[in-house]
């Protein structure tokens, strides 16, 4: 597994719970490192292990987790640079839920090795969008319905995300954009640090 | 938008223009600029080109010696490269195309590998590009890149870290902080190597043993990071002392071959160690006995052969009785030969 997710994890219960949260899931969960690196591997079944010790210690299901590690990709100021690097899908939220096809082409740009779960959207009509995932995580599709709520607030629309399990490792998200312009939504600069 | 129609080009055409180029002009047969596409006038500065004339506005760095619409029409289908010549000063290349029968001339533009640059100065937003422009991606990728680069570099700088840390601690002695004995022998054999003068000096503390029978094993390491603390004050910044064993040190001191000044310096470091030592209350009082090599004695030194010689000579010292400083008087190796190999 690329350390890039784990260390997302490791990231997100340290900004939302504290570092000392970290260390408890570090020690129910028996991992072999307290840190891990974005830029190393690790082996597949340790991404399993950490998630399980996140929801004993936070006392909440794995889903739930994943949900807020979704928002916190992209709401956190410490994943600031992700959140830049979605908004570059689209101008407007219904361009960006458009950009998710090619989000793990988009994905493999930044980071070769990264491996990403199969996205595919469909646009329903009258504001209604569905957005199959296939992982080879289970779970992507709960991180995704995090995200997807994120960057509708960031984009400043107002749009309602369910998620219905299709199979194992395989969710669909059903998405309704109740209002695109509902609020101001978040600035986005394409020059960095503008 | 600083869009003007001009005469000679129907609405249809304008429109093409403005949706499919946002960076293009339109020159007339006269040289005035008829027509600018809307991200080209938003970086122009004082807003709309239109109306202003080709060479007033823009100097052709390439191709070289040609200037105004003769350049343009020179570079026909392949790429010409322009100046603003006032601010912005942005360079930008393009292409020309002509149409005779209206005597017009388009020019679309580019910000090249400047538009990193461009965006940030400008405040361009994805609606300044057309739709088809990949420079959106463009950007996506650079900012992708240095992302990924960053966390790269930071990982480079933690496994840095975590080298030099463990080539200290690989190095040093735990609980004197001086140098251990691989750390000795690497400095030996890079003296030996870049055939510097050094001498090697051997010291074994006295009366150790009885402190640490009568005080106990904590009160003997305190005595010894004392011994170090005094010896480090007696050597310059560039020896190298080390800890080599319970109560042996070693120091090496580079550049130095004056016997009679190791001597000295010895008797005083020797002097300095006989202070008591106070261990919580109680008082330590050891002494230390030395001896000393220098490569100078020898026509080839070697580390093995160098630290026997000490190491004699410090025996020597002991066998004098102790708190003592000799310095190996063995043949040289010019010496050993003529004496058919005896030493």
């Amino acid at each position: 597994m690329h350390g890039l997710i784990n260390r997302s994890i490791q990231c997100f219960i340290r900004d939302a719970y504290g570092v000392s949260a970290w260390q408890d899931v570090v020690r129910h969960a028996d991992l072999p490192v307290s840190e891990f690196e974005a830029m190393l591997h690790y082996d597949d079944g340790l991404t399993e292990k950490i998630l399980m010790g996140c929801a004993k210690v936070l006392g909440r299901d794995v889903e739930d987790v994943l949900e807020d590690l979704g928002t916190h990709l992209v709401s956190h100021p410490t994943t600031e640079p992700l959140r830049r690097l979605l908004r570059f899908g689209g101008f407007d939220f219904v361009d960006f839920l458009h950009s998710l096809d090619e989000l793990p082409d988009r994905a493999r740009l930044a980071v070769a090795d990264l491996e990403m779960p199969i996205l595919s959207v469909r646009d329903c009509g009258a504001g209604a969008y569905t957005m199959q995932i296939r992982g080879a995580i289970p779970g992507f599709g709960a991180v995704f319905v995090g995200i997807l709520r994120a960057m509708a607030d960031d984009y400043g629309a107002l749009a309602v995300i369910e998620r219905r399990a299709l199979g194992d490792r395989f969710d669909a998200l059903d998405v309704r954009l109740l209002d695109a312009g509902f609020a101001d939504g978040r600035s986005f600069d394409l020059a960095r640090g503008a | 938008m600083n869009v003007a129609v001009s005469p000679a080009f129907d609405v249809v055409s304008v429109n093409l223009l403005q949706t499919l180029l946002p960076l293009h002009i339109v020159v007339s047969d006269g040289g005035v600029i008829t027509q600018a596409g809307a991200t080209l006038s938003k970086i122009s500065g004082d807003g709309s080109l239109v109306g202003e004339l080709f060479d007033d506005v823009f100097e052709v760095i390439k191709p070289a010696g040609l200037q105004g619409r003769r350049a343009l029409l020179a570079t026909v289908g392949s790429a010409v490269h322009l100046r603003f010549k006032k601010p912005p000063y942005t360079r930008l290349k393009g292409v020309v195309a002509v149409d005779h029968g209206e005597g017009l001339t388009v020019l679309t533009l580019s910000f090249g590998i400047g538009v990193v640059d461009a965006v940030q100065r400008f405040g361009l937003t994805s609606r300044d590009f057309a739709p088809n422009d990949p420079t959106i991606e463009m950007l996506y990728v650079v900012e992708a890149k240095s992302a990924a680069m960053n966390e790269s570099r930071k990982l480079n700088d933690r496994l840095q870290h975590a080298k030099l840390s463990a080539e200290h601690d690989a190095q040093t002695d735990p609980l004197t902080g001086l140098h251990n004995r691989r750390a000795l022998i690497q400095v030996l054999e890079s003296a030996i190597s870049a055939a510097r003068k050094f001498t090697l000096i051997h010291m074994d503390l006295d009366y150790f043993k009885a402190v640490n029978d009568r005080l106990g094993h904590a009160a003997g390491d305190a005595v010894l990071s004392a011994a170090a603390g005094v010896m480090q004050s007696h050597f310059r910044g560039s020896d190298c002392i080390a800890r080599t064993g319970g109560d042996e040190f070693v120091a090496v001191m580079m550049d130095t071959t004056d016997g009679n000044a190791v001597k000295k310096l010895c008797e005083r470091l020797i002097t300095a160690i006989e202070v008591p030592i106070e261990v919580d209350t109680n008082s330590a009082a050891i002494s230390g006995s030395i001896g000393f090599t220098c490569s100078a004695q020898y026509n080839v030194p070697q580390i093995g052969r160098m630290m026997n010689d000490a190491d004699h000579a410090l025996y020597a010292s002991k066998r004098g009785g102790r708190g003592r400083v000799t310095q190996f008087e063995g043949l040289s190796d010019e010496a050993t030969k003529k004496n058919g190999g005896l030493s």
